[in-house]
């Protein structure tokens, strides 16, 4: 098997041949290669933290690779900057569009490069091309509408009806279908199979292996920052990427011992987040359970947890902890009752990054643990960060190493220490492994299979389906705020969760925890 | 490994130590004389307690520019809730003066004047005063024809009064004054110190005038009959009628010798002024506190609305009029910012650097070893982050700002004892660029959550040793705020590129490492 697409002789659209990239603490790109033909809709596949992104942003000049070079039509080229990508037809597709909301299409269509007449704008020019453009992709509206008054899926037809408009050859597509309903997915298919007919190339980031199978003329896997593998056309399989990403069977990966589940630890009655009054939700953890909580993105999770923590707050419903009704109205509330929360966000809310290890390891419990007064207890800090160190194995050269030149994964493993020092009975984790590399994801996984063994109820938000599914004794599927279905780890499979997700059907939702 | 901050300070304290190097040659030795370096280290001082209190504020990740007019606004008010007024005892006020009928006509009915007693007449508008004899009183009901300066009798028209005729007209009719008792000194004793010589104190005794009404900080009049003159004396001591003064003055003085005494009246005792402005300063700091943290509004703003709402409301409540403590409390509160601890002959450490020590001991503790300090260092940096950790990060910040206040108050009340005098208009201007200047110069990031409280004052200590220098050193004092200026740039000039040369060699150590998990 080659691990990068061989060279053959072209002819290439684009190349990106020995691609080094280094950040402080980090090397997220390690001699990358990827090949792309014109009219070909390549995918790039691999877990968070293999450098997709990374590489897009190079090829789109967002940044400059630390080595490697980049060739257009076999000639080597620099990219400074995004407009040079621009100019060579090479345009990003960001996750977050890039659209400003205030205006209306035709104006997000040609922002920055107004047609003109006499010094004003043409704004009948613009409605004739944007028309036009708009017609490229399928989208049958007027270029006058507001962008606010579109749908996420028509945005971002939008937003790829300007990269064409800017002639691009080559469209890359980060996640596009993350917050598209099933409708609009299908429509952004057809686009994409249109614009493959019309000769534009495609790289398409996906996590969604069962979309890669129906779009892909070739796939190119990444694991931890290198090539993993490529696949043609006819050997795309589920599987088969699988395999490749990970780099090793899912069955080792997901060890999973036989659990027994306790007293119900968290119960939620009733709550409403602020975020989606309207929904109601009830659940459970008991002590000693895994729970996940499965869901596309803004489906609602991590308001939930957050309100669970006191971070948000509560509309209506109530919250009771090992049976007993508590009042959650800020975090400190949350943790005295046993809670800790991983956020999702782990430097802008897990991390003081500028703070040694050992300073951020100790910042939940630092009241708990006070001396005399309001005094800091030094040899508290000390003995837990050691501890954290040692039982987490969190790679660093000394407990007062400044948590932001740790690599994502130690990163995650100092948030989770610290949250460990408060001993709570109750963990909630949002994406504990976005951005960690595959060995840290491992450790991660043995660490909440050990805690919920020492009977912590765990319930954890996570956008990976092999993740929620190799985890979980119960997965709970959240659709726009509300709990649309729980499944149990026996009958839950990628297709069952997604068709909740997209909120297709309803999956009565079992009363008891389906643990033997 | 050495913190940022711990490098920051040491850088500053190098710093410092070049600039006094650099000064003695250049001051020709004046530099390092006793009572400039005693001058340098009290103004260090309560620049210094400003600095802290901006760092803490700035920590918190916000800024303070109301600290010039809270400095301001508390020395007026300290100056007004301490001003002592001495009022004259056996004495009334004057309605009205007639220069033409040698008369003063005094409001209702009194016999606490007598034919032949010698009284002091002084007008309002005028200090100008006249000490005569009185030759009649006469109790009765009237009223002023103003146009003929006269006092008219009528029983059935104007007020009931008494008219005190004198033997020397008042110098111009007057409508108002007061007219006071004065009693001749009956003996009068010069005090001699132990080589029997003798110094600035007199013994006397008054005749007829009771001497229990007589208090220690009382003030007594002395008028020497012979061309009226007037001095005016402090009473230090109280014995059985005698009443020693604070004026030297000799037998020979005694013929026609009178007093008047005048009783001290404080508005409040020091403890209630300074309780009281203690409790503006935390209401102060409560409400910025608020503002920013739970209305959400820039400290940038609301300090700023401060600066011109207390500068304003300081003119206001004084009338724009410079106001000061009038040489009182000079052996009390005075002390606090103008007395010295004396270590040798020659030098003196003053007071102010004993407060500056007990406020930056406390800062340090509060900051490095208590569980708050680490959490407004944790907020300062990444407010998400603590807020998600538990910490009632509003609480935090509101306490920033009542540190804040509070420290500009204690600023303010040193400056102002120290300058005695304090014009509303002009006190403490600008008083917070110097803070918010040495506090960045000592180590604090304006992104917060960075700084130590030495690395602020020393970082004062360096401002002061500059202003000193363009002093000393004959640099034309039009330059003083360009040099203060450009000093500050190139520190954190040299601090800027420090960190990216720190930042590089980590980021090419760390290239070069084998990549962990």
């Amino acid at each position: 098997m080659t691990v990068a697409r061989a060279d053959d002789g072209g002819p290439w659209l684009l190349e990106a041949i020995g691609i080094h990239k280094r950040f402080p603490g980090v090397r997220a790109l390690t001699d990358v290669t990827l090949r792309l033909r014109p009219g070909e809709v390549l995918a790039l596949v691999g877990e968070n933290g293999a450098g997709k992104s990374t590489l897009m942003k190079i090829l789109a000049g967002v940044q400059g690779p630390t080595e490697g070079e980049l060739r257009i039509d076999g000639k080597a080229v620099v990219f400074n900057n995004v407009s040079d990508a621009l100019k060579q037809g090479v345009s990003l597709i960001h996750q977050e569009l890039n659209l400003a909301d205030n205006l209306n299409v035709g104006a997000n269509l040609f922002l920055g490069r107004e047609p003109t007449k006499f010094g004003f704008i043409d704004r009948a020019e613009i409605a004739k091309q944007a028309t036009y453009w708009l017609q490229q992709v399928g989208l049958d509206i007027s270029p006058s509408t507001p962008l606010s008054r579109l749908s996420i899926g028509h945005q971002q037809l939008v937003e790829i009806a300007k990269a064409l408009s800017v002639n691009a050859r080559v469209l890359i597509m980060d996640e596009p279908t993350s917050s598209l309903s099933a409708h609009e997915t299908e429509n952004l298919f057809r686009v994409v199979k249109e614009l493959r007919a019309k000769g534009v190339s495609v790289i398409y980031i996906s996590h969604r292996l069962a979309e890669v199978e129906e779009l892909a003329d070739h796939v190119t896997v990444f694991r931890d920052g290198a090539n993993a593998g490529e696949l043609d056309r006819d050997e795309i399989q589920h599987e088969a990427m699988v395999k490749m990403m990970v780099g090793r069977d899912l069955s080792q990966f997901y060890s999973r011992n036989e659990r027994r589940a306790g007293e119900v630890a968290l119960e939620l009655k009733q709550l409403r987040t602020s975020t989606w009054p309207a929904h109601a939700v009830s659940l459970q953890v008991r002590a000693g359970e895994v729970v996940g909580l499965a869901g596309l993105v803004g489906a609602g999770r991590s308001e939930l947890l957050r309100t669970i923590f006191g971070i948000d707050r509560a509309v209506s419903g109530s919250l009771e902890v090992q049976g007993k009704p508590v009042r959650i109205s800020k975090a400190s509330d949350a943790i005295r009752s046993g809670i800790a929360l991983v956020p999702e966000d782990r430097k802008q809310h897990g991390l003081v990054v500028d703070m040694p290890i050992d300073q951020n390891v100790s910042l939940a419990s630092l009241w708990s643990n006070r001396k005399a007064g309001a005094l800091l207890n030094f040899s508290k800090e000390r003995t837990d960060t050691a501890h954290s160190i040692e039982s987490l194995g969190i790679r660093t050269p000394g407990p007062k190493q400044i948590a932001r030149y740790l690599s994502g994964g130690n990163q995650q493993k100092v948030v989770i220490g610290k949250w460990l020092s408060t001993k709570p009975r109750i963990l909630l984790l949002d994406e504990p492994t976005r951005g960690v590399d595959i060995g840290a994801k491992h450790e991660i996984y043995q660490l909440m299979e050990r805690l919920s063994a020492e009977g912590v109820a765990i319930l954890f938000a996570s956008s990976e389906m092999e993740e929620v599914i190799g985890l979980s004794d119960r997965i709970l599927v959240m659709h726009e705020g509300r709990l649309a279905g729980e499944l149990s780890w026996r009958n839950a499979n990628e297709q069952s969760i997604l068709s909740l997700a997209t909120g297709q059907h309803s999956v009565p939702a079992t009363a008891a925890p389906a643990v033997s | 490994m050495l913190s940022p901050s711990l490098i920051k300070t040491i850088g500053v304290a190098a710093l410092l130590l070049v600039l006094c190097v650099i000064l003695v040659p250049l001051s020709e030795g004046n530099f390092s004389k006793a009572e400039n370096i005693q001058n340098l280290i009290s103004r260090t001082s309560m620049y210094g307690i400003l600095a802290i209190g901006v760092a803490f504020v700035i920590m918190s990740g916000g800024i303070d520019l109301s600290i010039g007019s809270v400095v301001c606004l508390i020395a007026c008010l300290l100056a007004l809730f301490l001003q002592v007024s001495y009022d004259a005892n056996d004495a009334l006020s004057v309605g009205y003066a007639s220069q033409k009928q040698s008369t003063v006509i005094v409001a209702g009915h009194t016999d606490l004047f007598q034919p032949g007693d010698t009284v002091r007449y002084f007008g309002s508008r005028r200090a100008r005063t006249l000490v005569t004899q009185v030759s009649s009183v006469k109790q009765t009901h009237g009223t002023v024809d103003a146009g003929s300066d006269s006092f008219v009798e009528d029983a059935n028209v104007g007020i009931d009064c008494t008219i005190v005729t004198l033997n020397q007209a008042p110098s111009r009719s007057n409508d108002s004054g007061m007219l006071a008792k004065t009693y001749p000194v009956s003996s009068l004793t010069r005090v001699l110190d132990d080589h029997q010589s003798p110094i600035d104190e007199t013994v006397i005794e008054l005749a007829g005038y009771d001497a229990s009404r007589v208090r220690v900080n009382d003030k007594v009049q002395l008028i020497a009959t012979e061309g009226n003159r007037l001095k005016e004396a402090k009473v230090i001591a109280v014995d059985q009628g005698r009443i020693t003064i604070n004026q030297g003055l000799d037998e020979s003085e005694q013929a026609g010798l009178r007093v008047v005494h005048t009783s001290r009246h404080p508005r409040m005792s020091v403890w209630l002024a300074l309780g009281l402005v203690s409790l503006v300063a935390v209401g102060l700091g409560l409400l910025h506190g608020v503002l920013v943290a739970y209305v959400k509004l820039q400290p940038f703003i609301v300090t700023l609305c401060g600066l011109l709402i207390y500068r304003g409301a300081a003119r206001w409540i004084v009338a724009d009029q410079p106001v000061g403590f009038g040489g009182e409390y000079t052996h009390s509160l005075s002390l606090l910012a103008k007395g010295k601890l004396q270590l040798t002959q020659d030098f003196g450490l003053p007071y102010p650097a004993l407060v500056l020590l007990a406020v930056g001991i406390a800062a340090a503790v509060f900051l490095n070893l208590t569980v708050w300090g680490r959490y407004l260092l944790a907020m300062g940096r990444n407010e998400e982050a603590a807020k998600y950790s538990g910490i009632r990060t509003h609480w935090i910040l509101v306490a920033a700002y009542v540190i804040g206040v509070c420290l500009s108050a204690i600023g303010g009340v040193l400056f102002a004892l120290e300058y005695d005098s304090v014009s509303p208009s002009s006190f403490g201007n600008a008083y917070e660029l110097y803070a918010i200047a040495a506090a960045v110069l000592g180590g604090c990031s304006l992104r917060g959550g960075e700084g130590s409280i030495l690395g602020v004052v020393l970082g004062t200590a360096v401002l002061q040793v500059l202003n000193n220098m363009i002093v000393l050193a004959k640099i034309s004092d039009t330059l003083e705020l360009a040099v203060i200026g450009m000093v500050i740039l190139l520190g954190v000039l040299a601090d800027e590129v420090g960190r990216r040369v720190l930042a590089a060699l980590r980021a090419k150590k760390t290239a070069n490492a084998p990549v962990e998990g």
